[in-house]
Parts: structure tokens; sequence; C-alpha cells
């Protein structure tokens, strides 16, 4: 055997090797890319599966599947009446925060003012304090001004994360509108108010229904805050952190199976109106309205 | 920007001219009126309670430093800040270093699966927090899901109590609940980096290893670091996961804080440490900032 032939046989086995060590390395960052989505998703996995099972302790094995969880809190007056309270109060939230939001957007965007970035970071901060601290920072000022916690604090509290969250959302994409559209619209004697509605509007409508609907998953969520300032009544949240220190039922799952697949389901709104199935039939509408004006 | 308010002017009649201060102001007095009313004061507010005093439930209004002084010389605060440093540390570059190669590799190899992948990983931050961590008692307990688990396996004969109740504990909640926010930051951050620049870095002759460490990590530190830091505030100043899977061992920063303003009743105290948190969360976020400078720019 010539040592020509045991170099190529050599070199063969060394690529061969290769190949398999990196097909190797591919199937272990496969397992840990896997291993992460299990790691994120074990949670609400488990709160579903133990919201239908029938024992009270939270613990394998498995005990036989029941609705009785789901029945017992359309049962429970109390977990009723803190789950419209949260929904109320994230209603009033997203409205506040989507009037105030986009007011807020169209100031940064269309009016030069001087301390715009000052502003701008100050808008910004309850969205980036710890939750804790704006909570506590808040309750030293109701309790300075001698408001008494409630329904306003609460949606105060929410207010001041919401409103930047959907200001600098709709910013976005004012940012990228064409200000021509609204020149155009001015010229032609539409005024202000006008031009806001029926061009300013729509360009952000899209944006706009995205950030309240976060908005409102965020304030039906939150606890560090509310927690704070809520009075005698509390959200669905201070109300289940109450439960989970002082007893505990596999209702808290149940409700909280309810609010996920229900933020799931507005989420998945959201992304398909973002993806742009509603756009069309406007620019359809839009195209049939100017084929309308030309043709005469 | 600059452009847009001048047309806003031109476009108004001359007569209107003269009252377009008069209009800013009231344009502006909301956003104003907000920002004081709901950002300004209340920090303001924060820090002078924590300058006033606790005397037997009420309120004194001296102004000193005693309440950081008696904070910063108690044993029990320097051995929490300290494990509250270190457990934010840990969660967010724990998450980090899970939260980027995921991005990474999602952004690069999970060609038309990439946006499915990138929403699926989002999709846990919608369901609500308390319930995430919750959810991990169910799991970690005595009498929980893994203790069930390793139990019909044989590894383990009977029910571990290890599992709950510690910093690891903690530190690893928090590292779950950090993962999605490093991976959105680090995900729009790799995004932005065209195909083209792989390429160059591969034609030029650089090992995929070489491209990443000269092209990629160059670029997408800061977003890297963004993830970093919003993991590190959310966990510098979070109650809820140390007082539910923390126990003793666990307990952190923000647990005493709860105490001040609730059984201990001392607000002027449970103040100064909110300011200690935020400050240190400040000073933190600074000095992150100040080395991760962005060395260069895709144009």
């Amino acid at each position: 055997m010539s040592s020509a032939t045991v170099t190529s046989h050599e070199r063969q086995n060394r690529e061969t090797f290769a190949r398999v060590l990196r097909t190797l390395g591919w199937i272990l960052v496969g397992i840990a890319v896997f291993c992460v989505y299990l790691f994120l998703y074990a949670p609400p996995i488990v709160t579903a599966v133990f919201s239908f099972n029938s024992s009270s302790v939270q613990t394998l094995p498995f005990a036989h599947a029941t609705f009785g969880w789901y029945h017992a809190l359309f049962n429970d007056p109390q977990m009723q009446t803190a789950i419209f309270y949260s929904l109320k109060v994230a209603f009033t939230v997203v409205f506040i925060g989507a009037v105030f939001g986009t007011g807020f957007a169209l100031l940064i965007d269309r009016v030069a003012f001087r301390g715009k970035s000052v502003f701008q970071a100050l808008l910004a901060g309850p969205l980036v304090t710890p939750g804790m601290v704006l909570g506590i920072s808040l309750l030293v000022l109701f309790h300075s001004l001698a408001v008494s916690p409630g329904f306003l604090t609460i949606v105060v509290g929410h207010a001041t994360f919401v409103t930047p969250l959907v200001t600098f959302i709709v910013l976005q994409r004012l940012r990228t509108a064409d200000p021509t559209l609204e020149q155009a619209s001015m010229d032609s004697g539409a005024g202000p108010l006008r031009t806001f509605w029926h061009v300013t509007l729509p360009g952000i409508r899209v944006a706009l229904i995205a950030a309240c609907l976060l908005g409102f998953t965020l304030s039906m969520d939150e606890i560090t805050v509310t927690f704070f300032l809520a009075g005698i009544q509390g959200t669905l949240p201070v109300y289940v952190w109450g439960l989970l220190r002082f007893g505990f039922t596999p209702e808290v799952n149940a409700a909280f199976t309810i609010i996920g697949g229900g933020s799931l389901l507005l989420i998945i709104v959201a992304t398909a109106l973002l993806v742009g199935w509603n756009v069309r039939p406007s620019q359809r509408r839009e195209r049939r309205r100017v084929a309308a004006v030309m043709q005469p | 920007m600059a452009a847009a308010a001048g047309h806003a002017v031109a476009r108004q009649p001359i007569g209107e001219r003269a009252s377009s201060v008069a209009r800013r102001t009231v344009l502006l007095l909301p956003a104003l009126v907000w920002v004081f009313v709901l950002v300004l004061v209340p920090n303001i507010f924060l820090l002078l309670y924590s300058l006033w005093q606790n005397d037997l439930g009420t309120i004194v209004h001296t102004w000193n430093i005693e309440n950081y002084r008696s904070l910063f010389g108690s044993s029990v605060f320097q051995i929490l800040i300290k494990r509250t440093f270190l457990i934010a540390i840990a969660s967010a570059g724990i998450a980090t270093m899970i939260g980027y190669p995921l991005a990474f590799l999602v952004v690069r190899k999970f060609g038309r699966f990439k946006t499915t992948a990138a929403l699926l990983i989002l999709v846990p931050l919608w369901v609500s927090y308390l319930m995430r961590v919750f959810a991990w008692r169910i799991i970690l307990g005595e009498s929980g899901v893994l203790n069930g688990f390793l139990k019909s396996l044989g590894i383990i004969s009977k029910p571990s109590g290890a599992f709950l109740y510690s910093t690891t504990t903690v530190i690893m909640t928090l590292t779950y609940v950090a993962i999605p926010y490093v991976f959105l930051a680090s995900y729009t951050a790799l995004e932005r980096i065209p195909n083209h620049l792989y390429e160059a870095s591969s034609d030029c002759g650089a090992s995929p290893w070489r491209t990443f460490w000269s092209v990629v990590w160059p670029l997408t530190r800061p977003g890297a670091v963004v993830g970093f830091a919003i993991g590190f505030v959310l966990a510098f100043g979070d109650y809820v996961t140390p007082s539910l899977v923390g126990g003793l061992s666990g307990t952190m920063l923000g647990s005493i804080v709860l105490q001040e303003f609730g059984t201990a009743d001392d607000w002027p105290l449970g103040a100064a440490i909110a300011i200690t948190i935020l400050a240190t969360g400040l000073l933190f976020l600074a000095l992150v900032s100040f080395f991760t400078r962005l060395e260069a720019q895709i144009e």
C-alpha cells in the first residue's frame, strides 16, 4: 500500500468524523432549544392541566378530570366581583391611555417645543421603574393628598404605564406616516378635526388597536403597582394574591386558564390586525373611491 | 419634525398666527401636568418621606438621613442588598445567556418558521405574572409535579423539599420571567443585520465563529444589554417572586419594603429602601450603558 492512499483514507475518516460531530452538535442544540420552550411553557400548561384536576391538593398523581373548579368559579361571588372589577379598571385605563397616549404621540411628532426629550424620558419613566417603587411613590402621593385607595387610585396607577406604552407604539407608526396626506386633506378644505378623523386616525388605527390590546392585558395582569393602590375591593390579581397566601383553591387555576386563554385570543386578534387582514377592505374601498372620482 | 411644525405654522392664516403661542400653551399643558403630577411629584414625595421619621405610627416631619444611616448600619440590610444584587445579576445574566443564543438561532436557522418561533417565546408574557410564578410552586413543591415525576422514575425514593424555597429557586424563577424580554431585545437587534454582512464576512475567509465575534456581536450587543438591563430591573425590585417561592433564604429587598408598608408600618423606612432600590437600579443602568456604547452602526 502506498502512503498516498493511506492519507486519503485518513482524510476521509476525519471528514466523516467531523460530519458526525456536527450532526451530533445540531441535535444537542435542537434538544437545548426544545428544553427552553419546555421551560417557558411548563407553568401555563401545569396551571391549565391542574384546573381540570378534581383533587384540591396540587399534586401528582392526577386524580380524575373535572370541570368542577370552573363550576365553582362561576358560582363564587367574590371571584366574580374581582374579575368584573379588573375588567372595569382595564377598560377605563385603556380608554384614558388611548386618548392621552395618542395625544402625546401627536404632540411629540407634530409640535416643536423645548425640552421634548426630557418630556419623553419622564413620560417613559413609569414603564421602566420597578413596579414596587412606582406603587409606593403613588401611594405616598395619594396619602398626602388624602385620597383614599380605590378605583381612582388603581386607574391612575395603571394609566401611568399604559399611556406611555400607547404613546410610543403610536409614535413609531406616526414617524413612518406620510405627512403629505394630511396636508392634502387640509388643502382640500378639511379642518384639523376632520383631517384627524378621516386621515390621521385611520393611518394609526392598527397601531392604536394593538397598543390598546397590549395595555388591556397589562392592566388585567398587574399586581406589583396595584397591590399598594387597591382599597378594600382588589383587582383579580390582588384578590388571588390574598388567596395564594391564605386558602388557595384550584379555582384560581381555572380563573387564570380562562384569562390566559382570553389574553391569547386578544393577542391573536392583534397580530392578525398587524399582519393586515383589515387593511385590505379599506384599501379596496379607497381604490373604488379614487376610480369613481377619476372616471367622469 | 421641525419641518412638519414649520408646515403647521405656514398653513395657518396670518390672523391666527398671533394666537399660536397661546395655542401652543394649551396643547402642551396636559402633557406638562401629566408628567409633573404623575411622575415628578410622586418621586419627590417618596424622597421626602425617606427623610422623615416614623414615631409610633405617626410621621414626624423632621429632616435628616437617620433612615439611611440605620439602614446601612444594619447587617441584615447589608446582607439583603448584597443578595438582591447578586440574584438580579445572576438571573438577568443567565436569561441573557439563554435568550440571546436562542434569538440568534431563531433568526439564522429557523427559516420561514422564524416569526412563529419568536411569537411562541413571547406568548408566556401574556399569561398572568402571578400565575407564572405560582405555577413554579406547583411544579417544584414537595408534593409537586417534579417530585412526582422523579419518584415515578425511581430516581428519588421520597419527595424532596430541596427544590422550593431557596435562593436558587428565586434565581430560576426570575430567569424564567426575564427570558422573553431578553429574547425580544436580542431578536430585534439580530433581525436588523442584513444577510449580506454574513456573506461578506464569510467571503473574506472568516469562520462562522469569527463572523459572529467580529461582526454580529458588536452590532447586536446593545440589544442584548437592553434585555439584560430589563431583566435586572425586573428582578431587583421584585417582591412577588421571593415571597411566593423564596422562603426565608430567598428574601429580597422588595420583601422588606412590603413589610414596612404593611405590618411593620414604618413608611419613611420603607421609602428609604425604595429610594435605595431606585438609585441602585439607575446607577447600574448608567454604568451598563456607559460600558456598552455602540461601536458600529448598520447604515
